[in-house]
C-alpha cells in the first residue's frame, strides 16, 4: 500500500509515469516552427522592458540559499543577445535533435561569439567540442552545458552559463548542509557558493560552483574533484 | 547516434552507450527531473541514477521508444526522491490542481497504478492532439502551464481553462470506472 498522504503524492501524478510511450515522445517532439535560437530569451523579456523602461542596467535580484536561509544575492543583468535565425544555423552546420541545437565542428566559445556574448574565459581552460550546445526548450531552466579543459589542474570544467533578459528563473532553490556547502567571496566583492555531493557514476565527489558574474549566472561542475580544486579553477578563470 | 545503435552497446555492456545515452538525452533527463523536483542537488543526483537505471536494465529491457524509456525512469525517479527522500515538489500547483480531480489522501493499492496509467492512456489517447499534448506537458513533465501554453501555441490563459476543463473530464472519466468516488 502506497500512503499518499504522507507525502501528498497525487495518484494520478504518479500514474502518469506509466503512460503510453507514444503520448511521451509525442510531447517531447520540438514544434520546429516556433523554435527559437536564443539563450534564455523569451519575448517577454522585451515586453517587460518596454513597460518598464528597463535598461542594460536593470539588474535583477535572486537569492542562494544554505539551510533555507539566504546566502548572498545573485546579480542577474538584462543583457543584449543576438538571435539567431534558422537560416544562419543551417549556414553554420549545427544540427537540430531531439533534444537541442548541437553541432560536432562548433566550439563553445564560436557558439558564444554567435550569440555576441563573452562569458569568462581565459588561456588556461581548453574547448572541448561534441556538445548539445543549445537547448530547444529555452523557457525553462536548463542550462546549457559547453565543456572546457582546465590546463591547470587537467580537469574537464561542466560550464553553464545563463544569460536572463526575462523575468526569474527560480535561481533560489537552496541547499543544505547535506552537500558541505561554502560560501567564499571573489574579487569584485560578489559570492560564490561552492557545494559537493558524492556521484555514484563518477565514483566520487562532484564539486559544483554557483555565483553570477558581469551580469551572467555561472554553474561550474568538475566530477571527482574537491573545493581546492574548483577555488584553482576559480583563480584561473581570474575571478579569485 | 540513433537510439538502436545506443541500445546495441548497451546490449554489449560497452560504457561507449552509456556516455552516447549521456549525450543524447541527459537533458531530457534533466528536463524531467527539473519539472518535478526543486533542489539543483536533487536533479544531479536522479540524472545520474536514471543513467545508471538503464544501463542495469538494458538487457534483458529492450525499449521500443528510448527517449520515452527514459523519461519514465526519470520521472519515477523525481518521485521516489520526493516521496522517501523529502524532497520538494517543484510544482506544488500542480499536485494541488490534480488533488481537484482526485485527492491525494487517498491511498492506492502498488499494483492498482497500472491499471489506473492504462485508462490515463486510453483518456489521453480520446483527447485531441493539442489537449493531450498539453495534458502531459503539465502532469508527465511537470512544465509550467506558461510554457506548457508555449509549447502547444496557445495563450496562457487558453491552457489554464484547457487543463481545467480537461481535469474535469478526467474526474468522470476515472469515477464513471469506479475510480475514486466522492
Amino acid at each position: 500500500m502506497i500512503n499518499n498522504s504522507e507525502n501528498k503524492i497525487n495518484p494520478i501524478f504518479t500514474a502518469m509515469s506509466g503512460i503510453d510511450d507514444n503520448i511521451i515522445s509525442e510531447s517531447v517532439k520540438p514544434r520546429k516552427n516556433r523554435v527559437k535560437l536564443t539563450i534564455m530569451i523569451s519575448a517577454a523579456a522585451a515586453a517587460l522592458a518596454l513597460v518598464t523602461g528597463a535598461s542594460a542596467n536593470w539588474f535583477m535580484k535572486d537569492k542562494i540559499l544554505v539551510d533555507e536561509k539566504p546566502a548572498f544575492e545573485l546579480n542577474l543583468k538584462v543583457t543584449d543577445v543576438n538571435e539567431i535565425s534558422d537560416e544562419e544555423l543551417n549556414r553554420w552546420g549545427a544540427v537540430l535533435g531531439d533534444n537541442g541545437i548541437w553541432s560536432k565542428t562548433a566550439l563553445p566559445g564560436e557558439v558564444f561569439g554567435k550569440f555576441g556574448v563573452s562569458p569568462l574565459m581565459t588561456d588556461k581552460f581548453e574547448e572541448q567540442q561534441s556538445e548539445i550546445l543549445i537547448d530547444i526548450d529555452e523557457s525553462s531552466l536548463q542550462l546549457k552545458t559547453c565543456k572546457f579543459l582546465n590546463t591547470s589542474t587537467g580537469k574537464i570544467i561542466n560550464y553553464s552559463v545563463l544569460i536572463q533578459t526575462d523575468e526569474k528563473f527560480g535561481l533560489t532553490s537552496g541547499i543544505n548542509s547535506e552537500y558541505s556547502p561554502e560560501v567564499i567571496t571573489l574579487n569584485n566583492g560578489e559570492k560564490a557558493l561552492l557545494y559537493k555531493f558524492y556521484s555514484k557514476l563518477s565514483g566520487g565527489d562532484n564539486v559544483l560552483a554557483r555565483f553570477t558574474n558581469g551580469g551572467m549566472y555561472y554553474e561550474l561542475k568538475v566530477d571527482n574533484s574537491s573545493f581546492d580544486e574548483m577555488k584553482q579553477i576559480l583563480a584561473d578563470l581570474g575571478i579569485l | 547516434m540513433d537510439d538502436k545503435q545506443i541500445i546495441a552497446l548497451l546490449n554489449e555492456r560497452k560504457e561507449e552507450g552509456l556516455s552516447e545515452l549521456k549525450q543524447k538525452y541527459n537533458r531530457l533527463i534533466l528536463k524531467v527531473l527539473r519539472g518535478i523536483l526543486d533542489s539543483s542537488q536533487d536533479v544531479e543526483e536522479c540524472a545520474d541514477d536514471v543513467l545508471l537505471d538503464v544501463w542495469d536494465r538494458i538487457p534483458p529491457d529492450d525499449p521500443n521508444d528510448l527517449a520515452a524509456y527514459v523519461c519514465k525512469i526519470a520521472r519515477r525517479r523525481s518521485i521516489d526522491k520526493f516521496r522517501y527522500n523529502t524532497a520538494e515538489c517543484r510544482n506544488k500547483e500542480l499536485i494541488t490542481e490534480l488533488d481537484e480531480c482526485i485527492p491525494s489522501g487517498i491511498s492506492v493499492e502498488e499494483q492498482d497504478y497500472g491499471e489506473l496509467s492504462k485508462l490515463l492512456s486510453k483518456w489521453l489517447n480520446s483527447l485531441d492532439k493539442c489537449s493531450r499534448r498539453l495534458f502531459t506537458l503539465r502532469y508527465f513533465f511537470g512544465d509550467t502551464v506558461k510554457n506548457s501554453a508555449k509549447e502547444c501555441g496557445i495563450s496562457q490563459t487558453a491552457a489554464s481553462s484547457t487543463l481545467m476543463r480537461l481535469r474535469q473530464k478526467l474526474k468522470i472519466f476515472l469515477t464513471e470506472r469506479g475510480y475514486f468516488n466522492d
